[in-house]
């Protein structure tokens, strides 16, 4: 199968978003080779800022560009973009409700040799916790230029976050803000998976096949504002849930997925993500094992997940057994 | 120089607006008075000489940030002057569903240029707006109001840089150098001296005035305009708290309660000022 290298995708649409739309402009941190920009700098010096390693002056000099009717794209690691910046992010950007696009690169550990320092695991709670702000995160490079697109013709700040992967395209062509999507159907079980951890649901619902069971996949292509509806009705289909996001397990998807369960129809969820630790130096998928988010921890998740299921429908009334498969 | 009856007409309007300030002020809370007085006359030269054609109810046109958001009772007396608000409107600063927030709140309040309040953030703005102009050949200006205290801000000297860098020369600052912050001396604080070479060295055209004489600050303003390629900084030598005796240089007054009685006091002191 090909595979696409992400930030390659992310490079070639954002020319052609600056190709059709006039109103964009590249705002760089000393990170455009990395994340992306390189052509468009080249094709558009006129609209390319570069502010060199000082972020914090990035985000105001978006908001002020912003401001005046044009269309910034903040570029840096996310770990940086989203961290660094957060305080300028809260009330330059999102207190203002500028249109302004923060793009996180290597996002999660998909800086894998740059280390600890480099490895972006609070963006999705920290970007999340900010009113108006938008997260999003693309799974694979297809899905990389349609987020760009609907990102960039939402009005409003938000946080677009890419890892950097190399894989087959698994998303399906119809990535809409604030919808999730259903990469496969199942009974038994839900994993829902975000950016790169999507992929992994994907291998992880394979082997879980082999043990019998019927998984669903769910792409959770937008973090806020999470599409609640699938939520309650993966809930409410499959009676288990397995959230897995690159990233610290406290406060980041799985808590917005929890939340909505715990409210609508709880039900057993378990969180693959980093447990609340600092990582370190290695290759992506070394760090995916030893920090436990690999797809073997997904399935393992999903077995105590589905093994925790309570035989609900044994005292409920009538109505609402129909909702259970 | 500045004509006789335009230095009349701005002394007068600067101490219509401190009378403003005083009077809106509520006596139940704690208001900030001594940074919005040290910036009177240089925020008055600029919405009432500068501005003063310019309808701010448009966008196409000159554009000040008030980078030291604290400062907005000046701006909200301003926009009273110049019959944008009205002074019930004015009474209602401070008070729940106010667009008079304590800090200016573009989404509230339509003329605030762009939100500030957490300081060190405007500048970096101004210089995106600045961007925003060059690119779209507009002649509109850009004004920045920095505290002297905001500049010990990092963000600060990475806005510094790259106004310079982008030669914004629609880019003019004014740094309100009152010489105190809210724990004390600017100098026992953080030292930021010395201030002029500091922006000269980042390459910006700087020069000095008395902020609270127009004459100055018109002639300064007219130099800076002479300047080209480069931003402009006017440091502004004030005093925090100036125009009422008992607020002068204190640095505990940057924010305070005034008593319905100290109000009396404060307004009397202003009113006997002959213009």
């Amino acid at each position: 199968m090909l595979k696409y290298e992400t930030m390659q995708e992310y490079s070639e649409a954002l020319l052609y978003q600056g190709e059709t739309n006039q109103r964009i402009v590249v705002v760089d941190c000393d990170l455009g080779e990395p994340s992306g920009t390189k052509s468009f700098r080249e094709r558009f010096p006129h609209r390319y800022i570069n502010v060199g390693i000082a972020e914090q002056n990035a985000v105001g000099v978006a908001a002020g560009l912003a401001s005046e009717g044009f269309i910034p794209l903040v570029h840096s690691f996310s770990m940086f973009a989203s961290l660094r910046t957060c305080e300028q992010i809260r009330n330059s950007l999102c207190y203002t409700n500028m249109n302004v696009k923060v793009v996180g690169t290597r996002a999660g550990i998909s800086n894998s040799y740059l280390g600890a320092t480099h490895h972006a695991i609070e963006d999705i709670a920290v970007m999340s916790s900010i009113p108006n702000m938008v997260v999003v995160s693309p799974c694979d490079g297809k899905e990389v230029r349609n987020a760009l697109k609907a990102s960039i013709e939402y009005d409003g700040p938000v946080y677009l976050r890419i890892n950097k992967t190399n894989t087959e395209n698994i998303s399906k062509n119809d990535f809409m803000l604030g919808k999730a999507s259903v990469i496969r159907d199942g009974r038994d079980l839900t994993l829902i998976g975000t950016g790169d951890q999507v992929i992994n649901c994907v291998k992880a619902a394979d082997t879980l096949m082999g043990y019998g069971l019927s998984v669903r996949v769910v792409n959770m292509s937008t973090i806020k504002p999470v599409d609640e509806q699938i939520i309650v009705e993966s809930a409410k289909r499959t009676g288990a849930v397995v959230v897995a996001e690159t990233g610290n397990m406290l406060n980041g998807l799985g808590a917005q997925v929890c939340r909505v369960v715990c409210r609508e129809r709880p039900v057993p969820v378990r969180i693959v993500g980093i447990n609340d630790s600092f990582t370190e130096t290695g290759s992506y998928y070394e760090l995916m094992h030893k920090y436990r988010i690999d797809e073997n921890s997904i399935v393992k998740a999903a077995l105590e997940s589905v093994n925790f299921k309570v035989p609900v429908t044994a005292g409920l009334p009538d109505e609402f057994k129909d909702d259970i498969a | 120089m500045l004509a006789e009856k335009d230095q009349v007409f701005l002394k007068n309007e600067s101490n219509e607006i401190r009378k403003l300030i005083i009077r809106f002020s509520n006596p139940e809370l704690s208001n900030h008075f001594g940074g919005p007085f040290s910036s009177v006359e240089i925020m008055t030269y600029l919405y009432m000489f500068v501005m003063k054609d310019m309808d701010l109810s448009q966008k196409e046109r000159d554009k000040l940030i008030l980078s030291k958001g604290h400062c907005c009772p000046t701006f909200y007396a301003l926009l009273g002057r110049r019959g944008y608000l009205s002074e019930e409107e004015l009474h209602t600063y401070k008070k729940l569903n106010s667009p008079l927030q304590v800090q200016p709140d573009m989404k509230r309040l339509p003329f605030v240029d762009f939100s500030s309040g957490s300081l060190g953030q405007g500048l970096s703005v101004a210089v995106g707006m600045a961007i925003a102009n060059k690119m779209k050949n507009s002649k509109n200006n850009i004004y920045v109001i920095l505290g002297d205290g905001e500049i010990q801000e990092g963000q600060i000297w990475e806005a510094a840089m790259a106004a310079s860098k982008y030669r914004l020369d629609n880019l003019i600052c004014f740094l309100d150098k009152n010489n105190l912050q809210s724990d004390g001396n600017v100098c026992d604080v953080m030292p930021i001296e010395p201030v002029a070479k500091k922006w000269e060295t980042f390459g910006w055209f700087v020069t000095e005035a008395d902020g609270h004489d127009f004459c100055q600050i018109d002639q300064k303003f007219k130099e800076c305009s002479q300047a080209s390629g480069v931003p402009k900084m006017i440091v502004c030598n004030t005093v925090k708290g100036k125009g009422v005796s008992f607020m002068e240089n204190k640095y505990e007054w940057h924010s305070k309660i005034l008593s319905n009685d100290m109000k009396l006091l404060a307004l009397k002191e202003l009113e006997g000022m002959v213009c």
